[in-house]
């Protein structure tokens, strides 16, 4: 079956006879350092969600250009990765070419690396395998802060079900993998359940930027006695639900290539120049598995 | 500020046979400076705001309010913490150039943790504050561009009156003793401008005509001892005669100090902030009012570069070049007249005078092309102070001769080499932005263009547009509510793909746009600041970069605050300082439609001013009904990130390790 294209801005690939991964049952997309590709005539809101699959389409689409077409037939774990050419080999250092400063490299003691993760799934093991790509793809000893966010479980998430979870981020912590963690959104009494039940304490609670101005009284009291961190954050709910991911999927691959998606996590990093305010390098990574029903 | 050199001011005459020698052992100095600094690497970004504020005077009986000339009485008891703990103050003060006046910054300069944009407020609201305690009963400090009867019989308080024949401005309205008297300074610099000049300065604001302005409008200045003779300028119909350095600069600015990690980065934050100038004078204004008349436009800054304009009618072309070295186009005081960074040179398309040989003896110290010729600009002007005490310098350690001129070249962007003998780095001050009458607006103005640049050097952006376009943007923004009804010339597209090389730099934007298609276009502030379908808009890159840096909550509550209230005035839903003084004015029981603004409608209007200063009544045409979280406390923070900073630190000691 071809594709139906939804949008001609670019010129249209022609249809897409065969499946490109067939056999993926997980998949990565890994955008490398965003900030190379910042375009800012285009999208006047654009939102982590829009940026995701902004991000996803350019990977799909150069994926699809580059890329022998046998590349991924067999391939149950499928890999996309950063949608710079290596001539910018600049970007992808995370140094700041353009700005007529500073020739030397930055070291690793020069950056402040944070991540947040946008959780869709309470299983402990996508927790797990999404920190140690982050580590692995960015080629990291250690983050400085870790931000956990579970969209779809907000106010009604129990501890007893977020724990396993907290638990896996303290070990990471012990490993020195992680420096600082923090949550996402959470209201009393969950984070001072939290609080006195973990090894690890959360050094910040992340919340919603139109909420900023008008925090609880009890929340502020008990941040401010408890010396955690009250952060903001502007994204929404869930950053990418599964309808939208496998659109996304099937707007230039073939229909089975987008057959089934879950998103498992979404992985925003920022690494900032630790004592200057400068954002070096910004990007993403999205997970995602499925389930095939076995060919006959 | 300036230069505040102590010591024995030399007369005209003398001072004006070291010119060359200022000169020739100025740029002596800056080559000894670049050499030993040019590699000078800061750790930090740092940043800071000067404001300047005016000391004023009630009298509820009379209703009048005059400037009160009590700079003098009270900067000894203001500096004393600095003089006594200089490293441990929480604000630093000095003079400026009137009795009326002092200037507060912050005891420290700001960095880069976010929490810092919460302290801004806090700080000049004590400094308000500090200097409130040392005032009198009814007299006030108050933050305004201009003190609207500046100039008018029995300003001040003492009142004194003016003495043309004598003083040191020789104004038929702003006697010497306005002038801030402690320091040589001000006063030798009003004397010898006006004698390098050979003639008093002079400017005509254009009058705001209103419907029962007397047509045409003249003033009779016989009553302030005006004499038609050759030497004074006469009045021009329809304008309001200034004549008086103090009445440019008696005016109060805002103004922000970057210090770079590097030269490189202190050039390009020059160059990138330049086009921003007149952006910011238009939502800043704060100035329609002059002499006690409604003017037709809204800032100080025209005013400014006359009241300090130096030049003899030679260099001004209104006669041959015969003893002057030059024809010079601008003031002393003026707007930008070119980029500093080698990128930039494209952009650079008005003629540049400048002073031949010192820019090839910088070129041949090895000063690249645009510093050399930035330089060699500043360095056209003569000396107009010398002290006898700090002639005789070792230029190899000292400074004085190249700030003598640096600093008596008042532009709206100032590239700041570092001081002798310290650590301090490069740095640029950004001055074109008019002062507000609330510490709210003042902090949200400074943290705008804070922000601004942290965002242009973490995307790499590039606001650049030719110099002359800068220029005309800075005519427009001072019209009468420019922020509503003119255009200004703004870069379209400010994405650059990255490149470190000048000679690509060029040819990659040209593949961005179609053949021969202009790089900027006309632009409201409107679509500057809050975009377009075809503009990103300034607030959306800067919400853009808060989404990528941790910023705790009350931080991100007060700068949103600050932002909204820059979208706000930029589309025109709440009123600059100049269109609701007009307004206030205009609506005035006392006024008689005859532009003129009397003692007591200033009475007044500035008795509100201070109200709604000290939160003591709102001003919801100009000001956001909530308020920000401003404070000075931020032990929270630097707590937390110390605790991060030491993990990080035995991290990499670990690492190191292995």
């Amino acid at each position: 079956m071809s594709t139906e294209p939804q949008d001609d801005n670019q010129s249209k690939p022609e249809p897409v006879l065969k499946p490109f991964f067939p056999k993926a049952t997980e998949i990565l997309f890994y955008t490398g350092n965003t900030l190379a590709l910042f375009e800012l005539v285009k999208k006047a809101n654009s939102s982590i969600t829009d940026e995701v699959i902004e991000y996803m389409s350019l990977m799909l689409q150069a994926m699809i250009k580059n890329t022998d077409v046998k590349k991924y037939q067999e391939e149950n774990y499928v890999k996309l990765a950063s949608v710079q050419d290596d001539n910018n080999s600049a970007a992808n250092n995370g140094t700041t070419a353009g700005v007529p400063i500073d020739q030397e490299q930055l070291t690793r003691e020069d950056l402040k690396i944070s991540v947040k993760v946008f959780l869709r799934s309470l299983a402990p093991e996508v927790l797990t395998h999404t920190i140690n790509t982050v580590l692995n793809e960015l080629k990291e000893n250690y983050l400085e802060s870790f931000m956990i966010s579970l969209p779809n479980y907000g106010s009604q998430l129990t501890l007893q079900e977020f724990m396993p979870l907290w638990n896996i981020i303290e070990d990471f912590i012990d490993k020195q993998k992680i420096l600082s963690a923090g949550v996402c959104d959470f209201m009393l009494p969950l984070l001072s359940d939290l609080y006195d039940r973990a090894k690890h304490k959360p050094y910040a609670n992340q919340i919603n930027l139109g909420v900023c101005c008008s925090i609880p009284e009890e929340l502020n009291k008990y941040v401010k006695e408890n010396n955690i961190q009250l952060l903001t954050h502007s994204d929404p709910i869930d950053v990418i639900n599964e309808s939208d991911f496998q659109q996304t999927i099937r707007e230039y691959c073939h229909e089975y290539d987008a057959l089934n998606w879950k998103p498992c996590s979404i992985v925003r990093y920022t690494s900032v120049i630790a004592n200057r305010g400068i954002i070096k390098s910004k990007g993403f990574f999205i997970y995602a598995k499925r389930e095939l029903r076995m060919t006959e | 500020m300036g230069l505040l050199t102590q010591g024995h001011p030399l007369d005209w005459e003398e001072t004006k046979k070291y010119a060359q020698f200022i000169r020739e052992h100025g740029i002596e100095q800056f080559i000894h400076i670049y050499k030993k600094l040019k590699d000078r690497r800061n750790d930090c970004l740092k940043w800071g705001d000067e404001v300047e504020f005016l000391m004023v005077r009630f009298d509820h009986e009379k209703k009048k309010v005059q400037l009160v000339l009590k700079a003098h009485e009270i900067l000894s008891t203001l500096m004393e913490p600095e003089n006594n703990n200089p490293d441990d103050c929480v604000t630093l003060w000095r003079p400026e150039y009137a009795d009326y006046m002092i200037e507060g910054t912050p005891g420290k300069p700001y960095g880069y943790l976010p929490v810092h944009f919460n302290m801004v407020e806090a700080n000049m609201r004590l400094r308000r504050q500090q200097g409130q305690q040392l005032l009198g009963k009814d007299e006030y400090v108050l933050s305004t561009s201009n003190f609207l009867r500046n100039g008018c019989p029995d300003f001040t308080w003492p009142v004194y009156k003016p003495t043309p024949s004598t003083s040191a401005s020789a104004s038929l309205f702003f006697p010497d003793e306005v002038i801030f008297p402690d320091h040589p300074r001000f006063k030798t610099l009003t004397r010898n401008i006006r004698m390098r000049r050979k003639s008093k300065v002079a400017f005509h604001v254009p009058l705001f005509i209103d419907k029962n302005t007397p047509r045409p409008f003249i003033e009779n200045l016989s009553i302030y001892g005006h004499e038609n003779n050759a030497n004074e300028s006469t009045p021009i119909k329809d304008h309001i005669y200034l004549d008086a350095m103090g009445l440019g600069m008696g005016c109060c600015c805002l103004q922000v100090t970057f210090q770079a990690q590097s030269i490189d980065e202190a050039r390009f934050l020059y160059d990138q902030l330049t086009p921003l100038t007149p952006i910011m004078l238009a939502l800043s204004a704060s100035s329609p009012i002059w002499r006690g008349y409604l003017a037709d436009t809204d800032c100080r800054w025209n005013i400014l570069c006359a009241m300090v304009d130096d030049r003899t009618p030679e260099e001004r072309g209104l006669e041959p070049l015969k003893n002057e070295r030059f024809r010079l186009y601008k003031s002393r005081y003026s707007s930008v007249d070119c980029y500093i960074s080698p990128d930039s040179a494209m952009y650079n398309d008005i003629e540049i005078v400048q002073d031949g040989d010192a820019f090839r003896k910088l070129i041949e110290h090895g000063i690249d092309h645009l510093l050399a010729q930035h330089v060699a600009h500043l360095f056209v002007r003569d000396t107009v102070t010398v002290f006898e005490e700090k002639l005789q310098l070792d230029d190899t350690q000292d400074t004085d001769h190249f700030e003598n001129i640096n600093s008596t070249n008042w532009q709206a962007m100032r590239f700041k080499p570092p001081p002798s003998n310290s650590d301090i780095g490069w740095r640029v001050e950004f001055r074109p932005t008019e002062l507000q009458m609330t510490d709210f607006e003042n902090a949200a103005l400074v943290t705008f263009i804070v922000l601004l640049t942290r965002a242009i050097m973490t995307y790499n952006l590039n606001l650049l547009i030719p110099i002359s376009n800068v220029d005309e943007n800075m005519q427009s923004a001072q019209q009468r509510d420019a922020v509503l009804n003119q255009k200004f010339h703004f870069r379209k597209c400010l994405s650059t793909v990255k490149t470190p090389d000048t000679p690509c730099m060029a040819s990659v934007q040209k593949t961005l746009l179609q053949d021969n298609e202009c790089e900027h276009r006309l632009m409201t502030i409107n679509e500057i600041i809050n975009g377009s379908n075809e503009f990103v808009g300034l607030l959306k890159i800067i919400q853009d970069y808060l989404s990528n840096i941790e910023v705790d909550a009350d931080t991100r509550c007060t700068i949103n605050q600050y932002l909204n209230l820059i979208s706000k005035r930029a589309a025109g839903t709440l009123m600059t300082n100049a269109a609701w003084m007009r307004y206030v004015v205009t609506n005035h029981s006392a006024y008689k439609h005859d532009s003129v603004v009397n003692d007591e409608i200033t009475y007044d209007l500035l008795w509100k001013m201070k109200k709604i200063s000290n939160g003591e009544e709102e001003c919801p045409k100009v000001l956001p009904r909530m308020s920000s979280k401003t404070t000075l406390d931020i032990s929270a923070a630097v707590e937390k990130e110390n605790e991060l900073e030491v993990k990080r630190s035995l991290i990499n000691h670990y690492n190191n390790q292995e």
